[in-house]
This record gives structure tokens, C-alpha cells and sequence, in this order.
């Protein structure tokens, strides 16, 4: 009778598609990789870019998320007026949605972050009446919005890279 | 030394979310954390291994602060000479 341990079974680790993982990346900073199997790194991004946007709201304040389609009553109210007054021009035309984003462009970067930004944008421009929360100033504003910004953008790099990982066995 | 305003003014009626932080004066002590999101998010992309993250994000950490430290030596100076001329 031979004692010897059979030799241990291949692993199989089985990936999601990488289009799931790259969408479920942006709902969750960092479940990309919990779900091919890499917890520690996916809970160590994911927390990071949550706290790094958290922070950019506490230091600039809930209008560092601030969207050209999420508006509080007022914004749009204000909008709506200038642009009756505007359309007796003949030579005026209405900004196309690409236009008005790109007023804004610091939240193309923070948009990336996920769920997270659009709930928190919502919030500013209805927190407080119709108005909505009021906008801090110069420095600190600047800050918070960067905050938010390279939250989201660390996200996409993370989205891409765990979307190569579960196309590739989990490694680089 | 600079915890002890901060503190007295979060007190003071500060609303987190509502109203900015009060940092007016410590603003560029913002950087450390920004800085510090960075290289833990970068180099645990990066690495291979999730136990050579610390170490690594460390390291990359103190490199971002003292070129950030230089930069800020140059344009001191560029600007100084700058005004001089």
C-alpha cells in the first residue's frame, strides 16, 4: 500500500466576462477584483477611492459634484430665463448636451467614481430647500472637486485594470 | 500646534457637507492626503503582491512629496528673481 498524497488538482478560477467586471467596477470601486478572486487588492481600492471622494465632499462640501444635468430648482429656473430672454436673438442657439457637459468637465473625471457621484450630486442640489446646498469658494472648492476628481479617475485606472486581469487568469 | 485652531473651529457650528472645511490657513496640508490615496491606489494596481503594497506606497509617497517640495523650491525662486528683475 503506498502512503504517498496524490499530486493536488489544477485550481480552476473561474472569471467573469470582462465587460461584467469592468461595469460592476464602476458600481463598486474595487469589486471588479473581488469578484476574479483578488479581495485584499479590491477591498484596499475600493475603500481608498471611497474615502479619497468622501473627503472632497467634506472639504469643498456637497457642490464639489456638480453636474450640468443634476440641477437644484433655482439653477434651473435661472437657466430657463436666460435662455427665453437669449432666443430673441436671432443669431442664439440652445448648448447641446455635449456643450453643457463640457462647461463642467471636472465631472467627467468624478462621474467615473461611480453611483456614488450622482447620488451625492443629487443631494447637493436638493439638500436645503430649492436652492440646494450652497457652494463653497476659491481654495478649498478647488481641492474638494480635485479630491472627487482623482477618486474617479484612480477608478478607471482600477475598472481597466481589473477588466485586463479577468481576461488574463487574474495576472497582469 | 495646528490640530488645536482646527479643532476649535469644526466646533464652533461647523456643518460637515454643508459648509467647507475650515483649512483656510493649512490648506497645503491637503496634499498629504490626496498624495497618500494616490500611491496606495497606484501601487496596488501596480503590484504583484499585496504585501509589497505598504512598503512600496510608502516609498512612492515620500518620492511625490519632495518633488512636489522641489517644484515648490523653483517656482519660489523663478519668482523671486523674477520680481527682482
Amino acid at each position: 500500500m503506498s502512503t504517498a498524497t496524490p499530486p493536488p488538482l489544477p485550481q480552476r478560477i473561474i472569471m467573469p466576462r470582462r465587460r461584467w467586471s469592468r461595469w460592476r467596477g464602476w458600481l463598486v470601486p474595487g469589486l471588479g477584483y473581488v469578484l476574479i478572486g483578488q479581495r485584499a487588492r479590491g477591498a484596499v481600492i475600493g475603500v481608498t477611492i471611497l474615502l479619497m471622494f468622501t473627503a472632497g465632499l467634506l472639504i469643498g462640501g456637497m457642490r464639489v459634484i456638480d453636474s450640468a444635468f443634476i440641477e437644484s430648482t433655482q439653477e434651473r429656473e435661472d437657466r430657463a430665463s436666460q435662455e427665453r430672454i437669449r432666443k430673441s436673438d436671432s443669431n442664439y442657439r440652445a448648448p447641446t448636451p455635449v456643450m453643457r457637459t463640457l462647461q463642467k468637465p471636472w465631472f467627467i473625471g468624478q462621474f467615473f467614481a461611480g453611483p456614488v457621484t450622482l447620488i451625492a450630486n443629487y443631494v447637493g442640489a436638493t439638500w436645503g430647500g430649492d436652492k440646494g446646498a450652497p457652494f463653497s469658494h476659491a481654495r478649498v472648492y478647488e481641492i474638494g472637486v480635485l479630491y472627487a476628481a482623482v477618486a474617479g479617475m484612480m477608478n478607471l485606472m482600477a475598472i481597466i485594470d481589473s477588466a485586463y486581469r479577468s481576461g488574463n487568469g487574474g495576472a497582469r | 500646534m495646528i490640530a488645536f485652531p482646527l479643532a476649535q473651529q469644526v466646533t464652533q457650528g461647523f456643518r460637515p457637507f454643508w459648509q467647507p472645511l475650515p483649512v483656510w490657513n493649512y490648506w497645503y496640508l491637503l496634499l498629504l492626503p490626496l498624495c497618500a490615496g494616490v500611491s496606495i491606489i497606484y501601487k496596488s494596481i501596480k503590484c504583484r503582491e499585496m504585501r509589497q503594497v505598504p512598503r512600496e506606497a510608502a516609498e512612492i509617497f515620500v518620492m511625490i512629496i519632495l518633488g512636489m517640495a522641489i517644484a515648490a523650491g523653483v517656482l519660489l525662486a523663478l519668482v523671486r528673481v523674477m520680481e527682482n528683475k
